[in-house]
């Protein structure tokens, strides 16, 4: 059993509970699971109480949703393909919970701004770059994304930024917030991250992890009329709309809360009533 | 404000960048809110003002304040260099 789950002893330290194979898979229990559960229905009620309506997604999303997306453009190397024998269509391990959420958008004109929550398994293949629970091949995350006219796109964002920033402090994690750009990969890469950073469409909330070193575990991103645009988003009114999210890595805040907070702290947390 | 650099790239911007005649900018349109400038055209803008400046502009300095405009970028990265004294 050992062979198939060795941890990652090369960069993170280890902690009862919580298992991470060499190649990005994490098997939680105990306490690191009962802090999952406990920051899922953390998030998951910030989300309802926001006013996000709640909707559920597999894991599978076929593979022109992430054509129609730029994924593949963007991130090349990113995707984990799934077959099976007879399957006639092509489909992949979703990298993002958001993707499900445009083409629904799109099924109908919007008559208002609309906010969704989902949470669901992710899958970003590393090519072996895995950090125990900081870096893993499939992780979990909580989304909220906003659909809505530019204005109303942005105080969200910002509302979300100064909630979770709130949290972190009533809470008890050490935090901070700083832009950001994605990874991207091809001849434009360079253009796409330094447009990203111009415009302030990515930040991310990094939470401590000791020695110096953070990780990103909340991201805020706005996507202008990229989604509306490629998806064929439109409102009844006809107003342009533009969408955005913010996305919360549950592995990494599970890591920040076991490397930052001691057992009492720990315990006061999960004790709290939601 | 050097008259001629802003000239230039406004030339270049509206010649090379925008390939649609009827898209045109003026030295104060702002070039990203209104989307004029995607990911390939920032390069090229890049591009073209190192050229005119001699010296690579780091990721760092694209920053809006500095890109907002024709004017703004002007100032900032074309602006000549003024002899110290001592």
């Amino acid at each position: 059993m050992t062979s198939h789950f060795t941890s990652d002893t090369n960069k993170q330290k280890q902690f009862p509970g919580a298992r991470v194979t060499t190649d990005g898979r994490a098997v939680l229990s105990g306490v690191p699971l009962r802090l999952f559960a406990k920051l899922e229905k953390t998030f998951l009620n910030m989300a309802l109480e926001s006013g996000a309506e709640e909707h559920s997604y597999p894991s599978l999303i076929g593979n022109q949703v992430l054509r129609c997306a730029g994924y593949f453009k963007s991130f090349p190397d990113g995707a984990t393909f799934v077959t099976a024998p007879g399957l006639s269509h092509d489909c992949s391990l979703s990298p993002a919970v958001c993707y499900h959420c445009y083409p629904n958008f799109a099924q109908n004109p919007l008559q208002k701004e609309v906010t969704w929550t989902c949470q669901g398994r992710c899958f970003r293949h590393e090519k072996g770059n895995y950090e125990g629970l900081a870096r893993l091949w499939e992780f979990t995350m909580r989304e909220i994304v906003f659909c809505g006219p530019e204005d109303w796109v942005r105080q969200q964002r910002e509302d979300w930024m100064k909630r979770v920033l709130r949290f972190c402090e009533e809470s008890g994690f050490s935090a901070g917030l700083e832009e950001s750009t994605d990874p991207f990969y091809g001849t434009v890469s360079r253009g796409q991250q330094l447009l990203q950073r111009l415009k302030k469409l990515k930040y991310e909330l990094r939470l401590n992890l000791g020695d110096g070193t953070t990780t990103a575990a909340t991201s805020f991103n706005l996507h202008e009329t990229h989604f509306t645009g490629t998806f064929g988003i439109t409102a009844a009114s006809g107003q342009p709309l533009q969408t955005g999210c913010v996305a919360f890595g549950l592995e990494r805040w599970v890591l920040a809360a076991l490397e930052q907070w001691d057992e009492t702290r720990i315990h006061r947390f999960l004790s709290q009533t939601n | 404000m050097n008259a001629t650099s802003e000239k230039a790239l406004l030339d270049f911007i509206n010649q090379e960048l925008l390939t649609n005649k009827e898209e045109r900018v003026d030295a104060f349109t702002p070039l990203f809110q209104e989307g004029w400038i995607d990911s390939l055209k920032i390069l090229q803008l890049i591009a073209f003002l190192e050229v005119q400046r001699g010296t690579d502009i780091p990721d760092r300095e694209v920053v809006m304040d500095r890109f907002q405009n024709v004017h703004s970028i002007c100032e900032h990265f074309l602006q000549p260099k003024t002899e110290q004294t001592v």
